[in-house]
């Protein structure tokens, strides 16, 4: 597989919190691919991908500071160009709807291959969507669906109703625009919604909220 | 013998007494909430919103942050109002047990997705508030147990009144467990609520063996403690 001399190389930007894997990553794909950038956190990412032009970004969706998804949001508005593949840890089939519904071209689990990598890459820089065949169908995450309806009840309505707005993938920026309060104040429920529910991270705050919007779609 | 028997009988005075400290505390706690915070909140509710009958009218972004600051006020009241029945169920002073039981298994079915089924008495016959207290406590302690520990997601709650007695009965049919390899950390809900009930002159049985699910017991009689 050798690059033909006139084609230019694709440009790759680079997003996971662990710097070791982050480093893996870079080494692995170097020999076929110009990495223009890496991040370990969300905050940088789209200025980064703004002045560096990649091609495509590799991103991680459990990110420290912001939701891989929120990410994938502001990247499909401000740099519609450039193709987003998710690998994640999470290969769930929940997060890999999300992750394709808010724009993303490619979904895989963290545990394939650089093979399997840099084949989703091919095709997702030629337009196609992939999603790895190791993500389960739907079908497995029933249980869960119903599971996440009961949490609800023990919200009080301003934390129904901004988990509601996350699980249409709004961010918190979006969220206190739509309901006229400040961003403290979604923050703050945020941490209430995590506390009341146990959810260790934001990240789980936002696959509950797809979780709670996918149970409604099928009792609806 | 005599001298250990007076031990146990101090601690478990001791016992009682700080069961029962507690409860006034919590009782004391959510009458401030119900009648200080939350009519504080209703008439700032009220004050706020007189802001909108003041001319020149708001402008759209002005109302949008006022309706939000409202449903942020709505939601600071349902949050008290849930602390402070959590504190204390002033439901069963005002409404009775039986209203007070039907609301708890209302409760426990929305937050922990049990199916409970009741069994109460068209009419409870008046109960002293304190014992009413120990069986309404005593039901949602047990009804926790079920949906945290049993794993089974149905249980019975049946309360019985005859001219002699109250009994209340919670029942699971879910994984039970050995009295004798218990968790002391699950344990100190059993050992509350068995003291709840001695503090109500009342007696408490739990029956229950590996994967034979649960039942706990608790047994008033009519005659008031004062008779002993």
């Amino acid at each position: 597989m050798t690059q033909p001399s006139g084609t230019r190389r694709p440009r790759l930007f680079l997003v996971d919190d662990h710097q070791l894997l982050l480093e893996g990553l870079k080494l692995a794909l170097q020999e076929k691919y110009d990495i223009v950038g890496t991040a370990t956190a969300g905050a940088a990412v789209v200025s980064s991908c703004r002045l560096l032009k990649p091609d495509a970004v590799v991103l991680d969706l459990s990110l420290p500071d912001r939701s891989g998804l929120e990410i994938i949001a502001d990247l499909r508005a401000e740099l519609p160009e450039v193709k987003i593949l998710v690998v994640t840890m999470h290969a769930d089939r929940v997060m890999a709807d999300a992750s394709l519904q808010t724009g993303a071209h490619g979904f895989l689990p963290k545990d394939a291959g650089i093979p399997e990598l840099t084949a989703a890459l091919t095709r997702v820089l030629a337009g196609e969507r992939v999603v790895s065949d190791r993500i389960p169908k739907l079908g497995t995450t029933r249980p869960t669906l119903a599971d996440a309806a009961l949490g609800l009840a023990q919200l009080t309505p301003r934390q129904r109703k901004i988990v509601h707005l996350l699980g249409e993938g709004k961010r918190s920026a979006d969220i206190a625009a739509e309901i006229g309060c400040s961003a403290a104040t979604v923050a703050f429920h945020r941490m209430g919604i995590r506390k009341a529910l146990g959810l260790q991270s934001e990240f789980a705050l936002l696959r509950y909220a797809l979780l709670v919007r996918l149970s409604e779609q099928e009792t609806s | 013998m005599i001298y250990q028997q007076r031990f146990v009988r101090m601690h478990r005075n001791y016992a009682q007494r700080l069961l029962q400290a507690q409860e006034e505390e919590r009782a004391w706690v959510a009458r401030e909430v119900h009648d200080d915070a939350l009519q504080r909140i209703a008439l700032i509710q009220r004050d706020f919103a007189s802001v909108r009958e003041i001319p020149p009218a708001l402008s759209p972004p002005q109302d949008h942050r006022v309706t939000a600051v409202q449903a942020e006020m709505d939601d600071l009241s349902v949050v008290l109002r849930s602390l402070a029945h959590r504190l204390h169920p002033a439901l069963i002073e005002k409404g009775g047990l039986r209203v007070a039981l039907e609301a708890l298994c209302v409760e426990m079915e929305r937050t922990f997705g049990l199916t409970i089924e009741r069994r109460l008495p068209d009419r409870v016959a008046p109960i002293e508030p304190a014992r009413a207290l120990a069986i309404y406590r005593i039901a949602q302690e047990s009804l926790r147990n079920v949906a945290t520990h049993s794993g089974a997601r149905a249980a019975t709650l049946e309360l019985a009144q005859t001219d002699a007695q109250t009994e209340l009965a919670v029942s699971d049919a879910g994984s039970g467990f050995d009295a004798r390899t218990r968790r002391p950390s699950d344990g100190l809900g059993l050992i509350g609520m068995r003291e709840r009930a001695h503090l109500a002159a009342g007696s408490l049985t739990i029956t229950s063996r590996p994967s034979q699910g649960t039942t706990v017991r608790a047994v008033f009689p009519m005659l008031p403690p004062e008779g002993e």
